[in-house]
């Protein structure tokens, strides 16, 4: 074969499976990406949501994600998932660190905070207790609360960080409300912000 | 003039393999997930599994809510379709079937509020087969799936309440 001919070809395959392997790598970045490119996302505050998760009607980015992040989800008429990694300012949730999350109540039947680690696995906790929902918080005079994210203990409302290396809160809202479903950009979500040492303690 | 021919390949086969990657990841987790569940239960689908409440050393898949407790189910339509019922915990407990097609859609949830009884009955049939049903049908998009029935603990001793609902499930092969 011509020197020129086998030299075309090379190139001609060599282009095509860069494109090929390319496409399969720039599939992978956008799984693990939490930068808002998706226009099923939402993120309000620290908090990210997927409003189409379960759906049908969810796009193939959606849908790819929920499978490795929360398969099994239910659909937003049921529950309402809201995520966050990092605080109000856009720091990482460092386990190392402790963290306070402040709010109040939700429109809808009952609602949950939950931690897990970086592989979206619960986190070994001494206390036995891997959530604060809307049954078993303890709040604050005011009605509102203040949940406590530390690797010591830190009192009622406390949810332990364990030997994680990374974070991730869920918030679920379970059956909400119409105006919620309505509007899920309305909802008022809670602070997450940064406790200095020594201060955890309720 | 070859270059730009590799380069219009390329750039199709980047486009081509992008889409088939997000396309084949929920079907591919699914698999496993479905390949998980029947080897804790011997291989058998269309019956349900109850699972332990989840911790840290229990939880099943990612992401599991810990004031839930869970029954799973693999189903295959190809004998015909499923008939899942039971009877829920008392009012007060949230309580709902969900399921899911093999790309992970949750294409049907039902929940104790829209129940006007303590009971449920319903037939899971492959979307596009014809036939009578006794109970509500909920058409799925593919031959296989998984129904998840989540109920709520609130506190340990909520537990045999659960387990009393769990064992009522039933789930029947109704043939075509």
């Amino acid at each position: 074969m011509d020197w020129d001919v086998t030299l075309a070809l090379l190139i001609f395959v060599a282009l095509a499976a860069a494109g090929a392997v390319g496409g399969v790598l720039f599939a992978r970045h956008r799984l693990r990406s939490t930068s808002g490119d998706n226009p099923d996302e939402l993120k309000i505050g620290a908090w990210r949501i997927n409003t189409l998760a379960g759906s049908s009607a969810a796009n193939s980015l959606t849908r790819a994600r929920i499978a490795i992040q929360a398969l099994l989800a239910m659909h937003r008429q049921e529950t309402i998932y809201f995520f966050a990694s990092q605080d109000d300012r856009g720091q990482p949730l460092d386990p190392a660190q402790d963290w306070e999350i402040t709010g109040r109540g939700f429109e809808c039947r009952w609602w949950s905070f939950t931690l897990y680690d970086q592989d979206f696995r619960l986190i070994a906790s001494p206390s036995q207790r891997y959530s604060v929902h809307s049954d078993n918080v303890v709040p604050e005079p005011d009605g509102s609360y203040r949940i406590v994210l530390s690797r010591r203990e830190a009192g009622a409302n406390w949810l332990a960080c364990g030997e994680a290396k990374k974070l991730i809160v869920t918030l679920r809202l379970y059956n909400p409300t119409q105006a919620v479903l309505d509007d899920v950009a309305s909802v008022k979500l809670p602070s997450i912000r940064r406790v200095e040492a020594g201060r955890v303690a309720a | 003039m070859i270059t730009l021919a590799g380069l219009i390949a390329g750039a199709l086969l980047f486009f081509v393999s992008y889409r088939l990657t997000l396309h084949r990841v929920p079907i591919r987790i699914m698999d496993i997930a479905e390949k998980r569940m029947l080897s804790s239960r011997t291989g058998e689908a269309n019956s349900f599994r109850h699972g332990q409440p989840p911790n840290h050393k229990t939880q099943q898949i990612v992401m599991p809510s810990p004031d839930l407790i869970y029954s799973s189910c693999v189903y295959d339509l190809s004998a015909g379709d499923l008939a899942i019922s039971g009877t829920l915990p008392p009012e007060g407990y949230y309580w709902s079937l969900s399921l899911y097609a093999h790309n992970t859609d949750n294409f049907f949830v039902l929940n104790d509020r829209e129940l006007p009884s303590r009971s449920f009955s319903v037939v899971v049939r492959r979307k596009g087969r014809s036939g009578a049903a006794s109970a509500a049908v909920a058409e799925s998009p593919t031959q296989t799936g998984i129904a998840l029935i989540r109920m709520i603990q609130r506190k340990p001793e909520d537990l045999p309440i659960i387990r009393a609902s769990q064992q009522s499930i039933r789930c029947d092969i109704v043939k075509a």
